[in-house]
């Protein structure tokens, strides 16, 4: 008798639980995002202002599914017929993989409901495109954020301030190498670096003097002709510079082997006189804060842009014409009208004035008011609270703006000083390879020829360098790849 | 060489001091080797941010702090991944142990008709996985996306580890448990009283490789799971350091270097710990069960 009566409390306390559970209105339905964005608090995903408002404005419940294993997730769940039913593309490649064999959505036949998305999009529309469709929202890629750093107090210690910076290449070399000699941290050694940085693009600046990016690189030029600037005789005297550098021992030969940060921790700890980095990696709050425990004097500013000997002034390349992340819509939910109708809204809302004053900012008067002038000001001790909202940006954002609120003042004149400077467009990410052409071992050549020819470990001479691009174009078909990479750019741009 | 036996030891020669001087020098420099990342690691972690970052390899912390400890515990839900992991591992290694034990004592058996064909089919699987999306589709199928059990059952029997146990049974003397049964004693309990007592090296090792695959979990999460509160500790882990190192987005926290130390730390000292308790077993398990089958 006890145990039924243990049963029957048992029962009726599931019941009653089940009861008592908050269920979904029964127009709400929940969707899934599957994508590589994720916020740092990621328990903010769970339930938050943003998610809040999707339900009661456009009945959607969304599901944020963090997965930074995208390909073989996609893979594996394309196959299982169980795609999600937004979900973030890792490349253009794959995304025409997916248009190809219809599993992703024609989102250019329900343009009618996309209008919002598609206008904030216009600038990059194009790189969610496959066969002239919209595949893909493309969402709008950052503003600039490359720059050239260089520690201000060793600079003013020895009489340079920003006014009397060179300007030129040249000249700020020669300032430089100097500096590096005079044992500016005081430890007895000459074991200072003059720039230091994460990789090839610490190299950026020095190749964009030149009017040159770094290797494998596609970029359009002001008369919208796609070219790579290694074919242009300036790359080779831009390569005579940075070997020059590199065998001085100016450039960190460890910029292989570094990471954003550990490089920029290279430059802190006075290892270094320069650093190559974006500006989120020296000028964000905490980062600013923990160098600041290294040395409170510690100041690093902008070099700026330098006339190289073509008078060009690049700090790098860009992709303005690119995407941050390709979101696409599960092709399945075509048959389901009603469902795709609101997922639709999702990505239509968050495009409107509305939904990106909400995933940039947060709720109206509850973490941000308007000023008279139709500003927008954050309350700053609300800033914390809207930190993950940025994921929810499905078409992207107005970057500068969202960045000045949330990286505030003190980081506002570096964003807005970094995307100010110039840059060469590089449209790489949106150039489909062909499949005649081997991009893999192409690249590799590329990469690892120029590396051998700044390192010193092959000879660098106008014959050995033509021979290089001999090489290149007869067995890899460059020049075919760059012809092909021009029709197809215009075939997609519709410029 | 000549060596004299001096009560029951044996007296060395000066090659012999020599050589073992020189494998001690080995095996030293190999320890340093060994323990210097992992103490690094450790002392990285209760050491002032700057004063890593400044002193690139440390000997002692000047300043022992636990603010990394703290900001792991307060703010990346690394305890609840712990939690996660911890019920994983216990749960997982228990069923693991149950099944890969109740298949490999059968296939012990002369007796047991399809042995051998069993056992082929098994070893097939060894070579031959079905791939990673015929198992999603299982899981899938099966109900399992987004539970727990997603983290459990895929990987719960280990055919390499069931043959391992598997070669240890046969080894066992017939007659040992013939005796047992003439005794009364029915299959499952010949093999819970006698068997398993009997066979605590290999079993204790078997439960270890378990142990540490379990407590290792990080792709099963990704590829079934999306619920937050299933996160496996290495997924945190790896997220930390990935957040660190990967390219700046726009987001607010970067972990530094002691905070990821701290984490490090934090997922290796539990299972870590485990190891002295199995390590008597561990060796003879492996080389009893590895000569014979």
């Amino acid at each position: 008798m006890k145990t039924r009566i243990l049963a029957l409390v048992c029962a009726l306390a599931l019941l009653l639980c089940a009861l008592g559970a908050p269920a979904l209105a029964d127009d709400v339905i929940t969707i899934e995002v599957l994508s590589d964005a994720n916020a740092s608090d990621d328990s903010a995903l769970e339930s938050n202002f943003v998610r809040d408002r999707f339900k009661e404005k456009l009945g959607v419940d969304v599901a944020w599914n963090y997965n930074p294993e995208l390909q073989t997730t996609l893979n594996m769940r394309s196959m299982s017929d169980d795609l999600p039913e937004i979900f973030a593309v890792p490349s253009r490649a794959m995304l025409t993989e997916l248009a190809e064999d219809g599993y992703v959505l024609n989102l250019s036949d329900y343009a009618d409901q996309l209008p919002d998305a598609f206008a904030f999009i216009e600038e990059n529309i194009a790189a969610g495109k496959v066969g002239g469709d919209v595949y893909a929202i493309a969402t709008r890629p950052y503003a600039f954020r490359a720059a050239t750093w260089y520690n201000a107090k060793w600079f003013e210690q020895c009489g340079v301030t920003a006014e009397n910076m060179p300007d030129t290449l040249e000249g700020f070399l020669a300032l430089c190498r100097d500096l590096v000699a005079r044992d500016l941290d005081g430890n007895g050694q000459n074991d200072t670096i003059g720039l230091t940085g994460t990789k090839r693009k610490t190299l950026r600046q020095l190749f964009g003097a030149y009017g040159c990016t770094i290797p494998n690189k596609l970029v359009c030029t002001a008369d919208g002709t796609i070219t790579d600037t290694m074919l242009s005789p300036a790359y080779y005297d831009a390569l005579c510079c940075i070997r020059e550098l590199w065998a001085e021992g100016f450039i960190d030969h460890e910029i292989f082997s570094l990471s954003d940060t550990q490089a920029v921790e290279k430059a802190m700890t006075g290892t270094a006189l320069l650093v190559s980095c974006d500006w989120p990696s020296i000028k964000k709050a905490g980062v600013v804060e923990s160098f600041l425990a290294l040395d409170p004097d510690a100041r690093w500013e902008i070099v700026g842009e330098l006339t190289g000997p073509t008078g060009d002034r690049y700090v790098g390349d860009y992709n303005a014409q690119s995407y941050q992340r390709l979101y696409a819509v599960n092709a399945d939910l075509a048959d389901e009208p009603e469902k795709l109708s609101k997922v639709l809204s999702v990505i239509n809302y968050v495009a409107t004035e509305e939904g990106l004053e909400l995933t940039s900012y947060g709720v109206e008067g509850e973490h941000w008011s308007r000023g008279e002038n139709g500003a927008v000001n954050v309350f700053p001790e609300k800033v914390q609270e809207i930190n993950f909202s940025w994921v929810y940006q499905l078409c992207g954002r107005e970057d500068l703006s969202y960045c000045r609120m949330k990286f505030g003042e003190a980081a506002w004149p570096y964003i807005l000083a970094t995307s100010e400077q110039a840059w060469l467009d590089d449209v790489t990410k949106i150039i489909d390879k062909p499949s005649w052409y081997n991009a893999t071992d192409a690249e590799t050549f590329i990469s690892e020829s120029v590396m051998a020819f700044i390192s010193g470990d092959a000879e660098l001479t106008p014959e050995s360098w033509a021979a290089f691009l001999e090489k290149l174009d007869t067995t890899y078909q460059y020049g075919e790849f760059i012809d092909y990479a021009n029709g197809y750019y215009h075939e997609l741009s519709g410029k | 060489m000549v060596r004299a036996k001096t009560g029951n030891r044996i007296r060395e020669t000066g090659s012999d001091r020599v050589i073992n001087a020189a494998v001690l020098v080995l095996l030293a420099v190999l320890f340093v080797i060994w323990f210097f990342p992992m103490l690094y690691v450790v002392l990285a972690s209760v050491t002032p941010y700057e004063d890593v970052v400044r002193a690139g390899l440390l000997i002692l912390p000047s300043r022992p702090t636990f603010t990394a400890y703290s900001f792991l515990f307060s703010s990346t839900g690394i305890v609840g991944s712990f939690l996660v992991t911890l019920t994983v591992t216990i749960v997982g290694t228990l069923l693991s142990m149950a099944l890969s034990i109740l298949l490999a004592f059968p296939l012990s058996k002369k007796g047991l008709p399809g042995r051998a064909l069993i056992t082929k089919l098994l070893v097939f699987t060894m070579y031959f996985s079905g791939g990673l999306i015929p198992t999603y589709m299982m899981v899938r199928r099966l109900h399992l996306l987004n539970t727990i059990w997603a983290l459990i059952i895929p990987g719960c029997v280990s055919t390499y580890n069931m043959l391992l146990l598997r070669s240890y049974f046969v080894s066992m003397p017939d007659e040992l448990l013939e005796a047992a049964e003439v005794d009364g004693s029915g299959p499952l309990r010949t093999l819970v009283q006698i068997a398993l007592p009997l066979s605590l090296p290999v079993t204790m090792s078997v439960m270890l490789f378990y142990m540490v695959t379990y407590w290792n979990t990080y792709y099963a999460y990704y590829y079934y799971c999306y619920d937050k509160s299933l996160r496996p500790l290495q997924v945190v882990l790896m997220d930390l350091i990935r957040s660190a190192t990967g390219e700046a987005e726009a987001d607010e926290f970067v972990p530094t270097i002691t905070v990821q130390m701290a984490a490090v730390v934090f997922s290796c000292v539990p299972i870590v710990c485990v190891y002295p308790f199995i390590q008597k077993y561990f060796t003879t398990g492996i080389m009893l069960g590895a000569v014979k089958g």
